[in-house]
């Protein structure tokens, strides 16, 4: 079989298992029951399992780690997502599901973004033929997964302090874990997040030295990366700092989030650098 | 206003920097101006002179000082609480706590203790009121978390800073056969080689240059540098950065038989005496084809069709007939009386960068540091227990965590559960 044919048929049903968990999460959600849960969670190990055969299909058909261009990080970033939400869920045994219906959207639709990006499999320019893009790229899928579900978290948060200030929790907040529970998780995902980023940041910087000459050269995708660790940074703060936690910690770990987001996307389509691999 | 007044001046500053409020303002001053930079100026030099500016230098500086005195500021504390046991927790407090619960208190303190140690605790036991209390504590090890990330995050600064002033930064580029002198640096470097892998598609795969690094004439050493492979010698670096195109000339005097040869580079003059003219290489096209528009433009990066486009000046540097000739490679051309020119071949050079960054292996060991430091921050929590003796036969076993508040809370049912079922019984 032709692998990239294979690649594809994989992607797509990944694609589909990740919305089919996503609707289960929300059911489960709505009725509460466990067995929707169960299902949800087979159902995206399963989209899990389908998305692993297609990265290492275009591993094979690339003969290199798929890690370089704006489509294959797109894939690996909703990989990662996905991987590090099962692995939360995973480790607090369940207890904590109904956070899926506000994870799984995000991998959705950074799937989606992946498949209106061009595809084609282009040979490694110099800079990019070296050992360090494996650790580089590899600690921003768990970075992002990471900061993904922070930030769904971090709405989850801001929706039930908003429905608890109106005295009226109603039916969706209502199902919500309390606020300090949902500020530990986000705290939790921030600080893996926090972690893998600062992670990148410094293989980054060993990997520039050796590719450019100096390790840090504030180019505008250096600089962004530096931007959102400042942003979590305040947030690691502020959770600490009276008059800073709960509602504007939430927003700063959202804002982080979308500062991942800019330096991803917003970077290499509006400026220019070193980084502009399309 | 009175107690401000009371203060000197050094200690309202020693204040200010070590409030976690100015901490957060700082980082929230570096994102403005960054994020400024990055996002509205436009590469090169306007970013630079953000970057290289006395006010966001300064606001490093001031992180840094900030940085520095939170950590003189909590360290005792911190090495109190690495160090330091806490038994003193009154009833009343331990009521407080977040995570409470409930034993037979008829066991022996010594067995509840043990079992204390062997999930990882450190315990101790006192007695008030010939009524029991053991103290327990894990994971001590994560206070340290905060003060050693910020430490490397000064050291992190500082390698940066000693960068900047020690640090020096140049290239040369040249052909195969060039000697670069650094007197600078105690030794030469000879460029022995340089040639570029292509692939099927035309496009480049990897350049390759290698160099030679002599010392007091003897070769000391030969290394070929790639694209990420840089030669490290005494602290300094050659990176292959950069490369270009030269073209052979050769002069003929086909009555007496004499010649002249040159190696010209893009926008490279050479004068030919015997006529008294300059060949001027305006530019080398390594893929020579024409645009819609007329104009000479290359198809690839890959020699697949050399043309030189250049143009004759006379000794006043005037041009001489056409604005600009296109001629390919290894073709003769007659010029006047018995004279010919041919642009005999192509040969490619290298540009290096040249860089000492003495600040580097700081630099690196305060990154380690630093992913050191986030981990004992985010993973050792430190958490503590108590076990006090209470009234009518029970026990209460009461519980705190700095950070990771759901963690511990599911920890903490596993232990009273362990506490509840030791020594035998409920």
């Amino acid at each position: 079989m032709d692998p990239v044919f294979s690649e594809q048929a994989f992607f797509v049903s990944t694609f589909a298992l990740y919305i089919l968990a996503a609707i289960f999460y929300v059911y489960y959600f709505t009725s509460g029951k466990n067995s929707a849960g169960k299902r949800a969670t087979y159902i995206a190990a399963a989209g899990l399992f389908t998305h692993t055969a297609a990265i290492v299909l275009r591993t094979v058909e690339a003969q290199r780690a798929p890690l370089s261009n704006q489509y294959e990080f797109a894939s690996v970033f909703a990989f990662g997502i996905v991987l590090c939400y099962i692995i939360l869920e995973q480790r607090y045994r369940a207890r904590y599901q109904v956070f899926g219906a506000f994870v799984m959207p995000f991998a959705i639709i950074v799937m989606a973004y992946a498949a209106t990006l061009p595809r084609d499999i282009r040979p490694l320019m110099p800079a990019l033929q070296s050992w360090w893009l494996k650790f580089h790229v590899g600690t921003a899928i768990f970075a992002y997964g990471s900061f993904a579900i922070a930030c769904g978290l971090a709405f989850m948060y801001l929706y039930r302090a908003r429905r608890e200030e109106s005295g009226q929790l109603g039916f969706v907040a209502g199902k919500f874990p309390s606020l300090a529970v949902i500020d530990d998780f986000i705290y939790k995902t921030v600080a893996f997040g926090f972690l893998f980023q600062t992670l990148v940041i410094v293989t980054g910087a060993v990997w520039a030295e050796q590719a450019w000459g100096r390790y840090w050269g504030w180019d505008p995708k250096e600089t962004w990366s530096l931007i959102t660790w400042f942003i979590y940074a305040i947030y690691l703060h502020a959770r600490f700092t009276r008059g800073w936690g709960g509602k504007k910690a939430a927003w700063f770990a959202i804002l982080g989030f979308a500062c991942v987001l800019f330096t991803y996307i917003g970077v290499n389509v509006l400026l220019p650098g070193l980084h502009s691999y399309r | 206003m009175n107690r401000q007044e009371e203060k000197g001046i050094s200690q309202q500053i020693w204040d200010f920097l070590s409030s976690m409020r100015v901490g957060i303002g700082l980082l929230l001053a570096l994102t403005v101006m960054s994020l400024y930079a990055a996002t509205f100026l436009e590469h090169g030099e306007a970013m630079e002179r953000v970057y290289t500016s006395w006010w966001f230098m300064g606001t490093l500086a001031v992180t840094a000082a900030s940085l520095l005195v939170c950590s003189i500021n909590r360290f005792p504390g911190i090495m109190k609480r690495v160090h330091v046991l806490k038994t003193d927790a009154s009833p009343g407090w331990l009521d407080s706590l977040e995570n409470r619960a409930e034993i037979a208190a008829a066991k022996r303190p010594e067995v509840l203790a043990e079992a204390l140690k062997k999930k990882g605790f450190r315990t101790g036991i006192s007695f008030d009121d010939g009524k029991y209390l053991i103290s327990a504590d894990k994971g001590r090890f994560g206070y340290l978390g905060s003060l050693v990330t910020h430490i490397s995050l000064v050291l992190i600064l500082a390698a940066g800073f000693y960068g900047v002033v020690a640090g020096d930064e140049g290239g040369a580029a040249g052909f195969a056969g060039r000697l670069i002198e650094l007197p600078q640096y105690g030794f030469d470097v000879r460029i022995d080689d340089f040639t570029i892998a292509y692939r099927d598609d035309r496009s480049v795969e990897q350049y390759y240059s290698t160099l030679t690094v002599i010392e007091n004439g003897i070769e000391v050493k030969q290394e070929t540098i790639f694209v990420n492979r840089p030669l490290r010698h005494r602290g300094v670096n050659f990176y292959q950065s950069t490369y270009g195109w030269g073209v052979d000339v050769v002069f003929t005097n086909t009555v007496t038989g004499e010649g002249e040869e040159m190696l010209l580079t893009d926008g490279q003059r050479g004068f030919y005496h015997p006529l008294g003219i300059y060949v001027n290489v305006l530019r080398f096209f390594p893929d020579f084809t024409m645009t819609q528009g007329g104009m000479p433009t290359t198809r690839s990066v890959y020699p697949a069709n050399p043309g030189v486009v250049f143009q004759f000046q006379d000794h006043h540097g005037q041009v001489i007939g056409e604005q600009f000739y296109i001629e390919p490679i290894g073709r003769e051309i007659d010029l006047v009386d018995g004279f010919t020119m041919e642009f005999a071949g192509y040969r490619n050079y290298t540009g290096l960068q040249i860089i000492k960054q003495p600040g580097k292996p700081l630099a690196l060991f305060a990154s380690i540091l630093l992913i050191v430091g986030l981990f004992l921050c985010f993973y050792i929590y430190p958490r503590r227990i108590w076990v006090r003796q209470g009234e009518d036969g029970v026990a209460l076993v009461a519980g705190t965590s700095y950070r990771n508040k759901v963690g511990f809370g599911l920890e903490f049912e596993q232990i009273t559960e362990k506490l509840k079922t030791v020594g035998g019984g409920q």
